[in-house]
């Protein structure tokens, strides 16, 4: 999971970062204390949301009165802010982090994170950072030092020192920035965090590095050693694609008709695949895991009901693990009993426990249409959205 | 024949008396699968599925002579209980275990680097040779013997296209499932290798998905080996929803790699033949293999 600015500032306030001090406000009365107890000439607002680029799209405001300090986070709260990397419909403000403005002389990029690519923990810096590295660096790649590192044994001085050449700092500052290197090693260790982004890392006051911008990601696996991570995972239910998450299933909401249930990620991604290439539209992503159980796929099903968009029901499932196709016959069954399924619903079952499921739903006289293969199970659903 | 495992192999079970372990040791032995016991720490001694129980799994090597292990073990315990099975000398590792914590899987990457241990998994239904050895979670009955070498990221997608493949009437030598998880033990890479010197294997399908690179990888492997056998795969998620981002890092570690275009082009190039559309795995395994 993602966490918040204010939030990976506090996890990452042990390993010697310097942040600029500050602290989040979730209402006005807050953010006028929290302006007053940092003494400062100016403050930045920052809207604290699950998405980066809120700069550039009117989340973070400069301000030199703590009234101003007090009107910009009215202003800020309870708006939506769409930027490139929240999606179409924006993100809720639920909170601002309030911290002191700080002259900044040069902003420099640092990110330590898991490449997804060669599965090792990699640092990433860049001599050059801030809102727009992205584009920058697809200008200029030659500016970008990576050093790949073993998870138990930090890299040592030499092999920092020389990451940190290719950042163009004086001795001072070479020495703070492998110590930072040091402290994002240690932290993602003992934080089970997948990455951690200074962005920008900023030379303030002629020689001093800080933190300005975190953004951090945690190992949801990692929950269980973690007791703190229940209390930030609670207050981040804001994204209403990934909500129902943590029930058991994957589910993300699309813009099709065809709603979907599926059982595993594979045979879902191959099923949206599929309905594509026959021009049909998904109406959301939904994955059961081996292990759903039948309140579980009730769950999972109404879920993909409640969205208004949704004409036809397809559920795709070889039986497997230890969600067999029984089970999935019984949660669809469950969910029709709470609330009635209108819309006509495909089943095309495989594996284990078919025949049986196959019997539950034909004894049920509900109004099912069967397939026996996904190509079978295309006809019917064509045939009913033409209808 | 067939890779890794055969009707000799002898399996050790950690996580024995659990439900899952349980429940899926008693199904693999009425396949046939040559379960001889069972580790659960602080059970010693006991028995169950009639099976002895060990303390530990190197305790259970001596006195079975067991060469491969499967875990079904909590998230939070597993990357004991695999060091333990490395540690231990067995030779093949099966972990079906969801939810591993990642930098877990990054230690165990590096323990193995130095072993003897081959893993599969984690996050992954298992191995089989239809006919003689079914270790893990698959529904053992949908799969014949035959010739054709399955390698698959996904689950339930691999299940699929095994159907495919018995309706098609392809049996299969080996059937591996190497997990969906971002930081897996073998690869499509290292399953590859052993499928070439199998003699048991003609074909090879691959099954993959959107992320991750191991796609590109084997797409390298097999132009610069000059493959010797025809190589089938389908890439899933052409049309998967958008991963949510926040900040930058992702996308520049990514630098345009891990999407299916760029997967299935590489693949293509190294001569292998793209499946289409999911519904054809049985129909492209046809016509690449006469």
């Amino acid at each position: 999971m993602f966490v918040q600015e204010y939030q990976a500032k506090r996890l990452l306030s042990r390993y010697g970062f310097s942040f600029p001090p500050g602290d989040v406000a979730f209402s006005t009365a807050e953010a006028s204390s929290v302006a007053e107890r940092i003494a400062a000439e100016a403050w930045v607002v920052k809207a604290q949301i699950l998405a980066g680029d809120r700069g550039r799209f009117g989340g973070i405001k400069m301000v030199s009165s703590v009234s101003a300090a007090v009107a910009e986070t009215q202003a800020l709260l309870g708006s939506i802010l769409v930027t490139p990397q929240t999606g179409e419909r924006g993100i809720k403000v639920d909170a601002v982090y309030i911290e002191r403005s700080v002259k900044i002389e040069r902003e420099l990029y640092l990110a330590i994170l898991l490449d997804r690519f060669q599965r090792k923990l990699v640092l990433l810096g860049s001599p050059l950072g801030g809102a727009g590295i992205e584009s920058v660096l697809a200008e200029q790649p030659d500016t970008l030092q990576r050093l790949s590192m073993s998870i138990d044994n930090a890299p040592d001085d030499d092999e920092l020192r020389r990451f940190a050449s290719g950042m163009d700092l004086n001795d001072a500052l070479l020495d703070q920035y492998v110590q930072i290197c040091r402290g994002l090693h240690q932290s993602v260790n003992e934080l089970d965090a997948l990455s951690i982004e200074l962005n920008p890392l900023a030379i303030v006051d002629g020689n001093r590095l800080a933190c300005l911008d975190v953004k951090m990601e945690i190992d949801d696996n990692a929950m269980f050693r973690h007791e703190d991570y229940a209390e930030i995972r609670a207050r981040n239910r804001f994204d209403d694609r990934k909500l129902r998450a943590q029930s058991g299933y994957n589910y993300i909401r699309l813009d099709g008709d065809i709603g979907l249930l599926v059982g595993g990620a594979g045979l879902a991604l191959a099923t949206m695949d599929l309905l594509k290439l026959h021009e049909m539209e998904p109406a959301n992503f939904l994955d059961l895991p081996p292990i759903a159980s039948r309140s579980d796929v009730a769950d999972a099903c109404q879920t993909v009901l409640e969205s208004p968009s949704v004409k036809a029901l397809f559920v795709n499932a070889v039986g497997g693990g230890l969600t067999h196709c029984d089970t999935i016959a019984e949660g669809l069954i469950t969910a029709h009993k709470k609330a009635r399924i209108t819309c006509p619903v495909v089943v095309r079952f495989a594996g284990t426990k078919r025949e049986h499921g196959l019997t539950l739903l034909r004894n049920s006289r509900m109004p099912f249409q069967f397939a026996d293969t996904m190509g079978e199970a295309i006809e019917i659903l064509l045939r009913n959205m033409r209808a | 024949m067939g890779i890794l495992i055969d009707s000799r192999t002898r399996v050790l079970c950690q996580g024995i008396t659990g439900y899952r372990g349980s429940f899926f040791s008693h199904r693999a032995i009425e396949y046939g699968t040559r379960i001889v016991g069972g580790v659960v720490p602080g059970r010693g001694g006991q028995k169950h599925l009639n099976l002895p129980v060990f303390d530990t799994v190197e305790q259970a090597r001596e006195m079975t002579g067991a060469t491969a292990s499967v875990l079904f073990v909590p998230p939070h315990a597993a990357r004991d209980a695999m060091l333990e099975a490395i540690d231990a000398g067995i030779e093949l590792v099966v972990c079906i275990t969801e939810g591993i914590p990642i930098l877990d899987m990054l230690r165990i990457k590096e323990r193995l680097a130095g072993s003897q241990t081959r893993l599969i998994g984690p996050n992954c239904p298992g191995i089989i040779t239809p006919g003689q050895c079914n270790i893990g979670i698959m529904p053992a009955s949908i799969y014949q013997p035959g010739k054709i070498g399955v390698i698959s990221r996904s689950g339930t997608l691999f299940y699929e296209a095994v159907a495919q493949l018995c309706r098609e009437g392809f049996g299969q030598s080996t059937c591996i499932g190497i997990g969906a998880d971002v930081v897996p033990g073998m690869t499509f890479v290292d399953c590859l290798e052993l499928f070439r010197d199998d003699h048991g294997t003609e074909a090879v399908l691959l099954i993959g998905e959107i992320g991750g690179a191991a796609e590109e990888e084997a797409a390298q492997y097999l132009a610069a080996e000059a493959y010797p056998k025809p190589v089938i795969a389908y890439i899933a998620g052409r049309h998967a929803p958008p991963y949510r981002r926040m900040g930058h890092s992702s996308a520049i570690i990514a630098a345009g790699k891990g999407g299916t275009e760029n997967k299935i082009q590489a693949l293509r190039d190294a001569n292998v033949i793209v499946v289409e559309s999911p519904v054809e795995f049985g129909m492209t395994t046809r016509k690449a293999v006469r």
